[in-house]
């Protein structure tokens, strides 16, 4: 069931060459990978009468261990895998995405064991008999729900609720109105009272989430563009933006609940791309970034390279090739137009510079910008797992 | 990828003592009823401490070890405010340095409170630089390394004993006083339906029995015609039965409570009926629906009659004061839906 979202098989949604490619969810791992976290949680374990403490530090600049956050304590030789199991435990019901652990083994942090992403394959062990032992053996809390190891929020946001089954399987950003069963016919964003429940969740897991994160150390290996990808900040606050320009106030239809107040919005609208494209040379390196991809599919028809195997009707070769060509370079067009126009939506919201939704002349325009910026960092994943791909041996 | 692990023989820890059984006190084993998606109450508390295991737990009380000087003497204390020791409390005294009598300490020391969010943190020194021991607060945590002979010797010692029926610090349990024998029921509302909790001894249902007692004294003046009717007969009847039968329990199953003492369960169910305006009396000791109900069904003759003859059963197993099951208490449902449909019908009618 669950472990649809985490296979390496073939789906993906900007599927060009023919070949098998991993699915979307996969290559999302493969780039949010330890070696490409630019922020990390540290961890450090001592021994003493023959137990093993682990520690997580709470602030770079500390001098004992004192001011470090015991996390337990646990019988014999340090063991790995008892080790991770409890930082899994410790961040329980955040959201980490970017962010790797670290394991020492000493005080200073000089010595580092292990590390990883925050998920089920990094931190579980894949030796089931061992961890029937484990968790058996009462040494160290084991939490066995899926939605427990949900670190990136995406079992949560992709496994319909009425029958277990995920949604899809090409799409990983969390589009509420794409979030349709094809097994039980659930639809998501026909379902208000679940759909703003589950943001409202979401919402209040990923402002909790900030707490002790450092960034990691070297940056030099990590591409620039891996910072302004998120999958939950962005959809998120677009979909709640979208919702605001539908005319629902702010304050009628989020702040009623339990854990979402403005403040909640505000922090996710400061997590998400919109922030950090506000400056300018970070939006510009973002459409330059993303135009490769654009330009690539536009070389690549106009170059002669194979056509989509359904033919379009009404349309010979040639002309069919003229008119992917030309739809692209709209394409491109437009992503480039919306970019320009997303960049003042984080001052718009937080009422820095712009006052009113009059700067938009048109708030459809304005909506369909913000759904379709969803697709623009499934695009920038795609073109990352290209760039870690190449890098792989 | 891993699969989740789901086992269903996990079991606790073992401990050095005898701990009350994990479903409750007294009770009657076959009437149990384990909530949704419980497999044992075993389990429900295996499940528990590994969701809210010590690493997940958002806060810690710290007691240390302060040796004293020239005697063989160690305190627990209590560091109540991490940044001002003068604030620290003395939480026992014990010989040596015995880290069992110092968990059983901590234990007792907040026997009685709510702590399923906070561990415990047993240090050699003030400042938590050597930590010896972390857990939750509970006796499988409590508890841990420390032997049977560890037990009778603090007991025979220093009278020290594990203060066990105040250790319940997740409220797994409730507790009541049976109402007709006066014996100690406890049940683990974690794992079960409180209502299927009944006596072993005598076979009252004490915590069905107190709400449903609250809940028919707000429709007693239909029976003996005497005060203000807050609940109407109907109303008091059918939700009556929905709860009974929900557990497979009948009107001996109830104490009563907040009755007079002429109206027994059963007598006030038996008045309820005679007053109810749905359920009339017809010949030949059976009952007929209310005619606006009757008039509602009338164009669907099949699922008239259903409803009539399910009424019947209703009212015959209510005469008999149960035991009554999950299909009385559906139609005790069904009843009240088509009342309902039927008094919207005739209020858009006119
Ligand atoms: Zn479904
Ligand atoms: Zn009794």
């Amino acid at each position: 069931m669950t472990s649809e979202l985490v296979r390496k098989e073939p789906s993906s949604l900007t599927n060009l060459n023919p070949d098998e490619q991993p699915s979307i969810f996969w290559k999302f791992r493969q780039i949010f990978e330890a070696d490409w976290c630019t922020e990390r949680k540290i961890y450090w374990y001592d021994v003493r009468f023959n137990r093993t403490r682990l520690w997580q530090v709470t602030k770079l600049d500390r001098e004992s261990k004192t001011q470090d956050k015991l996390l337990g304590i646990f019988p014999g030789e340090p063991d790995l895998d008892v080790l991770k199991l409890a930082i899994g435990g410790a961040n329980w019901e955040r959201i980490l995405t970017g962010v790797r652990w670290e394991i020492y083994s000493d005080f200073a942090c000089s010595q580092l064991v292990a590390m990883g992403r925050f998920d089920i394959i990094d931190l579980m062990s894949t030796d089931r008999a061992k961890l029937e032992r484990i968790y058996r053996s009462d040494i160290v809390g084991v939490k066995t729900s899926i939605t427990d190891w949900d670190f990136d929020g995406i079992f949560r946001t992709h496994i319909c609720p009425i029958c277990n089954k995920a949604y899809s399987q090409d799409l990983l950003m969390f589009i509420p109105s794409w979030m349709k069963c094809n097994n039980c016919g659930f639809s998501l964003s026909d379902d208000r009272g679940r759909c703003s429940n589950l943001i409202k969740v979401l919402l209040s897991r990923l402002v909790r989430s900030n707490e002790f994160h450092f960034p990691v150390k070297d940056k030099d290996n990590i591409p620039v563009a891996i910072q302004l990808i998120d999958v939950l900040p962005t959809p998120l606050i677009a979909y709640v933006i979208g919702e605001i320009l539908d005319g629902l106030p702010l304050s009628q239809s989020y702040d009623l609940g339990i854990g979402m107040t403005h403040q909640d919005l505000t922090t996710c609208l400061e997590m998400s791309i919109f922030n950090k494209i506000r400056i300018p040379i970070i939006r510009d390196g973002f459409i330059d970034f993303v135009s490769t991809y654009f330009d690539e599919q536009i070389t690549h028809y106009k170059n002669g390279g194979h056509l989509p195997k359904i033919p379009m009707p009404g349309t010979n070769d040639d002309e069919h090739r003229q008119y992917l060509t030309h739809d692209w370079q709209d394409m491109k067009q437009r992503f480039i137009d919306e970019t320009m126009l997303l960049s003042n939506l984080a001052d718009w919201f937080l009422g820095r510079e712009i006052t009113s939704t009059d700067e938009y002349h048109e708030a459809s325009f304005f909506k369909g910008a913000l759904s379709n910026f969803a697709y623009n960092l499934e695009t920038m994943i795609e073109l990352l797992w290209q760039e870690k791909k190449g890098g792989m041996p | 990828m891993n699969d989740l692990i789901r086992l269903s023989d996990v079991h606790l820890p073992a401990v050095p003592i005898v701990l009350p059984p994990h479903e409750g006190q007294n009770l009657e084993a076959s009437a149990l009823i384990l909530t949704h998606g419980a497999k044992s109450a075993e389990q429900v508390i295996v499940d528990f401490r590994n969701r809210y295991s010590p690493e997940s737990q958002r806060w810690f009380r710290r007691y240390y070890l302060k040796a004293h000087r020239n005697r063989d003497r160690t305190s627990l204390r209590y560091a109540w405010n991490l940044d001002i020791p003068s604030t620290d409390r003395t939480v026992g005294i014990f010989k040596g340095d015995d880290l069992a009598a110092a968990q059983i300490l901590i234990g007792n020391n907040m026997a009685g409170a709510w702590m399923s969010s906070i561990s415990w943190h047993l240090c050699e020194d003030r400042d938590g630089d050597e930590p010896v021991a972390i857990g939750r607060f509970d006796p499988w945590s409590l508890l841990q390394d420390i032997t049977p002979a560890d037990i009778v010797r603090l007991r025979d010692a220093r009278g020290l004993v594990p203060n066990i029926e105040g250790w319940d610090f997740d409220n797994f349990y409730m507790h009541r006083k049976c109402p007709s024998c006066g014996q100690k029921i406890s049940i683990n509302m974690f794992a079960f339906n409180i209502d299927s909790a009944q006596c072993n001894k005598c076979g009252v249902r004490p915590f069905l029995s107190c709400a449903l007692g609250r809940l028919l004294h707000l429709a007693l003046p239909a029976v003996t015609g005497q005060g203000e009717q807050i609940l109407s007969a109907d109303q008091a009847l059918l939700n009556t039965v929905e709860w009974l039968g929900d557990v497979n329990a009948g009107t001996d199953h109830l104490h009563q409570e907040e009755l007079p003492e002429h109206i027994t369960p059963h007598l006030m169910l038996e008045g309820l009926l005679k007053n109810s305006r749905l359920l009339a009396a017809a010949p030949e000791g059976r009952f007929a629906l209310a005619p606006t109900v009757m008039n509602h069904l009338a164009d669907n003759q099949d699922s008239a009659s259903m409803v009539i003859g399910a009424a019947n059963l209703l009212a015959k197993t209510i005469q008999e004061g149960g035991p009554f099951t999950d299909t009385h208490a559906a139609t005790a449902r069904l009843l009240q839906l088509v009342e309902r449909d039927a008094l919207k019908a005739l209020k858009e009618l006119n």
